[in-house]
């Protein structure tokens, strides 16, 4: 039996994706937000969390989901990154899966940027986000 | 202080210190500025000689959709004076009844906005940092100044 790794089933809009699971501190219920004018759209305000502000990403924009502009999310993953902790407004959040990396193929059928891999459970394709590599493009390099 | 508001503030700040918040409301979020920045509180016809721009421009945001009421803040940039004109009903909040957190600077870059106020630990105000507004307000100021210049002149 290989390395099995623990994801979370992440919906933004209608999209599934998979976000690795140790990168996840906290799944919160609604949460409000502020936004920051003049920053980026892509990191458009701050939240509280634990006393602290954190800049807040919107996935949506960065995988160019369409959707309604909202300062309330349902739910909001606090993702622990080497950038430090940063709030992520979600739809929704399923149980955690483990996965054997096996199980994992190569991206071919989502279009959606940042995805590292995909999962087929013979129903539907749902893809693993690579999430370096968005952090990357959202912090260029710093 | 010749305006009704700027004599109520001032008769409130026996109990206001000047770490308290002058909170003002606009379309974006509210916004928080420490008493101890603000000179004066008054109205735009009293104070048109002095460089007078709106807060949603000066923070790129959207207008009020009924400008009504407006008041100026005025600030010290110097030796001189500035007005910040804003919209909606003003509001205090007591230094010790919010906490203050610094933003993510390296990742929120925003020009005049510095902190987060929360209230019970939700978020109730952002805090514009005096120095960097003046230079954002003036900025903005002289290009439109400029602006109306170059129009008049062509």
């Amino acid at each position: 039996m290989g390395t099995q790794r623990a994801y979370l089933p992440v919906r933004l809009e209608r999209h599934w994706v998979l976000v690795d699971a140790t990168a996840v501190v906290e799944v919160m219920g609604s949460l409000e937000w502020l936004p920051v004018p003049q920053a980026e759209a892509r990191m458009p305000g701050v939240c509280a969390w634990r006393g602290r502000a954190l800049a807040v990403v919107d996935l949506r924009r960065l995988l160019g989901i369409p959707s309604p502009v909202s300062t309330v999310s349902p739910r909001t993953l606090i993702l622990d990154t080497p950038s430090g902790h940063l709030a992520a407004p979600i739809s929704e959040a399923r149980a955690v899966i483990w996965l054997e990396e096996e199980r994992l193929r190569s991206v071919h059928a989502t279009s959606l940027p940042y995805m590292r891999a995909e999962l087929d459970d013979g129903e539907a394709v749902m893809p693993v986000l690579d999430l370096p590599a968005l952090l990357s493009a959202l912090t260029g390099g710093r | 202080m010749a305006h009704e508001l700027g004599r109520a503030l001032a008769s409130e700040r026996g109990s206001i210190g000047s770490d308290d918040y002058l909170v003002v409301p606009s379309t974006h979020a509210a916004f928080a500025l420490q008493f101890a920045d603000v000179l004066r509180i008054g109205v735009p016809r009293e104070h048109s000689e002095l460089p007078l721009v709106e807060l949603h421009r000066v923070l790129g945001a959207a207008p009020p959709p009924e400008p009504r009421g407006a008041r100026v803040l005025l600030l010290r940039s110097g030796g001189a004076e500035v007005g910040l004109v804003v919209h909606g009903r003003l509001t205090t909040l007591a230094a010790r009844a919010v906490q203050r957190v610094n933003l993510p600077v390296s990742l929120v870059r925003s020009p005049s906005v510095v902190a987060l106020l929360l209230q019970e630990n939700r978020p109730c105000a952002l805090v514009l940092e005096r120095r960097q507004l003046i230079r954002a307000l003036l900025s903005h100021y002289f290009s439109s100044t400029t602006a109306s210049v170059h129009k008049e002149s062509s």
